[in-house]
């Protein structure tokens, strides 16, 4: 590695941990909601047991979700779709996520 | 027609695509919200990807998403505060749902109320990983576009965030073109006329500008939400905070900045004001007192902007004094003119002083002891020289007495300098006591700031004067309605630049900044007895505004052993702008006549310093007995009141990028200052010095909230830089180092300047709080803690039990200082 590349992750590292001390410092003020789980979203999505099954064209080794954003203008909520790759770390922990209700 | 349309495809084309690498796959570019370029989401042979690069070069934290990304075109920011800083954005999955959502990880993610509800809180992961995007965000491209895209480094990467700051719209090619990298003229030890003197400055003085203006101008922010006030004058004020953005930039008093009403409730607004209240222990909000008060909003409280006001006074008036060096031979004498410039002059010329005075003090200031005299009689029998006084040496007793002489000796008026406002009121003060006339000049911008000799203002002065009726008739009519007809204005400003002449003709000493010099109500006055005090901190063209005054008789007062002039810019300090005129003239050969006696540290505290810094010339004017603190407190070895606190606590930085490494010095920091507390000692006798902004905010904050006293008491504690503390004391002070590794360019550890002034500011006690393992590296550091160790107190422990720490270290090598 290079002295940029080093010097580029030291300031990463410090612009991450001022990000954060600053973050603690201002939390206070800060105005935060409640975010329910969207319930109505929930109806007609399939688990992940379901969609490995699924013989619809998705491409293999993914996982759809679903990502919950506010629109910045209107302040309403919105669905946007997208795939992980099944073996990334959002997609296995769904998959123990659902594995441990099944077994309750 | 058809050249045209190939002409804006390609236009359109060019508009997304990564500006360092040039790949242009929408699914993997992100576009900064700061600066509206595009980046992709490739490392191409550097340690992150190109978006993340930029980010962390230029200071930049927001970015939107592509429309034809994974996503969609999406602003991140966190789900349920709004706030888009994406080094603080990560995202939760709901349990056992493939729904996904965005939260800050302070304080959205941490707070208890979600652990009520469907989310995995436990699995909340950072937006960037392993210093690139998660790839369902922006997409990573492929190896093969990777490979036909330009080839960049971290190093060109740097170069071209560089010239962004110069030029936003370069492009790589323009790396290419010659003069890119060339490098302005160093400074010299010696030159041969003030034309070359002006050459070799000049530009220095124009880069560091030029970094100052677009610093400053970059500061906007949006979403402001306002407060408003009223002050004593009945001026408008508005209260807000501002989001950090940038560290390296430092908000002053009287700096100015514009207010900006962008919402619908209120017709479209604008104001400029100063710089009143800046964050500090008791608020982190920024006080702005509005110039004039053309009917402000004051029903909005949000949807303001505010935007920094560049003002290159000092800059000008550098570049005039050293104009004025190199053409005006009057402007100094020939003797001070050709020793500036470094010509060998052995002889030691002396003037002859025909009525000598009998005491070489000054009325209501305390006697002077022998090197005090000395150095009084060096300094006015002779056209230059240069007093050295060692911190707690009694400079600015030594300075006012020196004033008061050359006024006894040759009238007034003497021109009394220095770089920052707080030294001048300090010297101010002293000056009056000895019943001369002074008068303190300030920045109009700053006649608002209250100070300890506000009463000896120029501009308060003329409101105590005996003034034409006409004067005060039209004064008191602006005090009231704040504004005056045209004609009233007109004849008003006449009057009072007759008054204000007449004052300062009357003036014995006339007191203000180095800038201050440049000042146009001075320009008339010229000034044969110039003192510059703190002058290591000037630069050497902040120095020369007060020199081309006139100087037949130059003191300068200062210690290139403790702290030099700020230089933002780094290519101006590289090339020598950080160093003091001060200095320049020591290495020359001029010896400085140092102050030996110290009447600040116990003796204990000022050996290290002394034999470090000093040649261990530094006598004590204390005894040990003087500087006891009469209270209950643990010191390892009674008769020795420092010690060392071993603190080694999680020395790795955690992965994503949040060291708690500083909380563990802070823990032990404000353990030390709440024992301290509750043995009696008074929050404003202590002083907290930590090295960075960072650690600081963080300190006050802790203390606070985590303190077990009143929090009331922690906000009085002074928690600053060792820069903040220079030139003033504090009973006890606690210094919490900070890891400090060589890549965040602290400067802490390096610079031996730095540690002498945060070693040598306390009365009674020092405790330093710190990792040994990591400071011995420095050889600087390892000295000292050899020093520690041998006097037993590198401790480590509890406060109530404190044992002698067996830590091993390199024995010290000799360092050449
Ligand atoms: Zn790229
Ligand atoms: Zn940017
Ligand atoms: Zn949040």
């Amino acid at each position: 590695k290079s002295e940029e590349d080093l010097q580029f992750e030291a300031m990463f590292e410090k612009m991450a941990a001022d990000s954060y001390h600053e973050r603690i410092k201002e939390t206070s003020k800060v105005n935060t909601r409640d975010i329910p789980v969207p319930m109505t979203t929930r109806v007609g999505k399939k688990t992940y047991d379901q969609l490995q099954d699924d013989s619809k064209p998705t491409d293999a080794g993914v996982v759809p979700f679903v990502l919950m954003v506010r629109n910045t203008k209107s302040g309403k909520q919105q669905f946007k779709n997208f795939v992980a790759p099944s073996d990334s770390e959002l997609a296995v922990n769904l998959k123990m996520q659902e594995l441990k209700i099944k077994e309750e | 027609e058809e050249e045209d349309d190939d002409l804006l495809s390609s236009k359109e084309l060019a508009a997304h695509c990564c500006r360092y690498c040039g790949i242009s796959d929408a699914s993997t570019v992100v576009m900064c919200n700061i600066c509206k370029k595009w980046f992709c989401n490739s490392r191409g042979g550097t340690s992150g990807s190109h978006i993340v690069h930029h980010l962390v070069r230029a200071k930049h934290r927001e970015v939107t998403l592509h429309g034809d990304g994974p996503l969609g075109e999406t602003v991140l920011e966190c789900y349920s505060c709004g706030i888009r800083n994406v080094f603080l954005l990560g995202f939760i999955p709901a349990k056992a749902d493939s729904v996904v959502v965005l939260l800050c990880r302070q304080p959205c993610a941490a707070q208890n109320s979600l652990k009520d509800m469907n989310w995995d809180q436990e699995q909340w992961k950072p937006l960037i990983s392993d210093r690139c995007f998660l790839p369902w965000l922006v997409k990573i491209p492929t190896e093969q576009e990777q490979l036909r895209a330009r080839q960049i480094n971290a190093a060109t990467i740097n170069k071209l965030e560089e010239l962004w700051k110069e030029n936003v719209e370069a492009s790589i090619s323009d790396l290419e073109k010659p003069g890119i990298d060339k490098e302005p003229s160093q400074v010299q030890l010696r030159y041969d006329d003030g034309y070359q003197y002006q050459n070799i400055f000049g530009p220095l003085v124009k880069l560091e500008a030029d970094y100052d203006k677009r610093l400053k101008e970059s500061q906007r922010q949006e979403n402001i939400e306002v407060r408003w006030d009223t002050g004593l004058n009945k001026k408008t004020i508005a209260y807000f905070t501002l989001a950090k953005i940038d560290s390296d930039m430092k908000l002053m008093h009287g700096d100015e900045m514009r207010l900006r009403y962008v919402g619908e409730l209120h017709e479209p607004w604008a104001s400029v004001g100063h710089v009143i209240k800046v964050p500090d222990n008791f608020g982190e909000d920024v006080g702005l007192e509005l110039k004039h008060s053309s009917n402000p909003p004051t029903k909005c409280s949000s949807n303001f902007f505010v935007e920094f006001i560049w003002k290159g006074t000092s800059f000008d008036r550098m570049q005039q004094a050293l104009r004025k060096f190199a053409v005006d031979e009057n402007s100094m004498s020939n003797f001070i003119y050709s020793r500036l410039l470094g010509h060998s002059r052995a002889d030691d010329v002396t003037f002859r002083i025909s009525n000598p005075p009998k005491h070489f003090s000054a009325p209501n200031l305390p006697d002077l002891n022998r090197s005090q005299i000395y150095a009084v009689k060096h300094a006015i029998q002779r056209p230059l020289s240069l007093i050295q006084g060692p911190p707690g040496t009694g400079k600015t007793v030594t300075s006012a007495t020196i004033v008061y002489q050359l006024v006894r000796l040759n009238g007034g008026p003497v021109l009394v300098c220095a770089p920052s406002n707080t030294a001048v009121d300090q010297l101010t003060e002293k000056i009056h006591k000895t019943n001369l006339k002074v008068i303190r000049v300030c920045a109009k911008s700053r006649e608002a700031i209250d100070s300890p000799v506000s009463f000896l203002a120029l501009h308060n002065q003329i409101r105590n004067m005996d003034m034409s009726s006409e004067l005060k008739k039209l004064q008191q009519l602006k005090d009231e309605t704040g504004e005056l007809s045209s004609g009233d204005e007109k004849r008003y400003r006449m009057l009072k630049k007759q008054a204000e002449k007449e004052l300062l003709d009357a003036a014995d000493v006339i007191c203000c900044t180095c800038v201050g010099a440049g000042d146009l109500r001075l320009l008339r006055i010229k000034f044969n007895s110039i003192l510059i005090d703190e002058s290591m901190q000037s630069s050497e063209p902040e120095a020369i505004i007060p020199v081309v005054r006139g100087a037949r008789q130059l003191i300068l007062v200062g210690d290139h052993c403790q702290l030099g002039p700020v230089v933002m810019c780094k290519k101006a300090a590289k090339a020598g702008l950080s160093q003091s005129l001060f200095e320049r003239l020591v290495v020359l050969g001029i010896r400085p006549f140092r102050l030996e006696v110290q009447y600040r540290m116990h003796p204990e505290l000022s050996q290290f310093p002394s034999n470090f810094f000093y040649e261990g010339s530094l006598q004590n004017g204390v005894c040990a007995e003087e500087r006891k603190l009469k209270i209950d407190f643990p010191w390892p070895s009674p008769e020795c009141p420092m010690f060392f606190l071993v603190t080694q606590g999680s020395e790795e930085i955690a992965g994503s990028g949040t060291s708690y490494l500083n909380r563990t010095e802070a823990a032990n920091v404000e353990k030390i200052a709440t024992r301290f507390l509750k043995s009696g000692l008074r929050p404003e006798q202590i002083g907290v010095i930590t090295p960075y902004e960072g650690q600081r905010a963080y300190l006050v904050q802790y203390m606070q909230y985590q303190g077990s006293l009143h929090n009331k008491l922690y906000q009085e504690i002074e928690i600053a830089s060792v820069d903040a503390f220079q030139g003033r004391e504090k009973d006890i002070i606690i210094m919490s180092c900070v890891r400090s590794n060589e890549h965040q360019g602290i400067g802490f550890l390096n610079d031996p300047r730095r540690l002498n002034v945060a070693l040598t500011r306390a009365k009674y006690g020092i405790i330093i709080v710190g990792n040994p393992k990591v400071l011995s590296k420095q050889q600087l550091w390892n000295n000292l803690l050899n020093f520690y160790k041998e006097k037993k107190v590198l401790v480590e422990g509890s406060l109530n039990n404190l044992k002698e720490s067996m830590i091993q270290f390199a024995k010290p090598k000799k360092i050449v200082n």
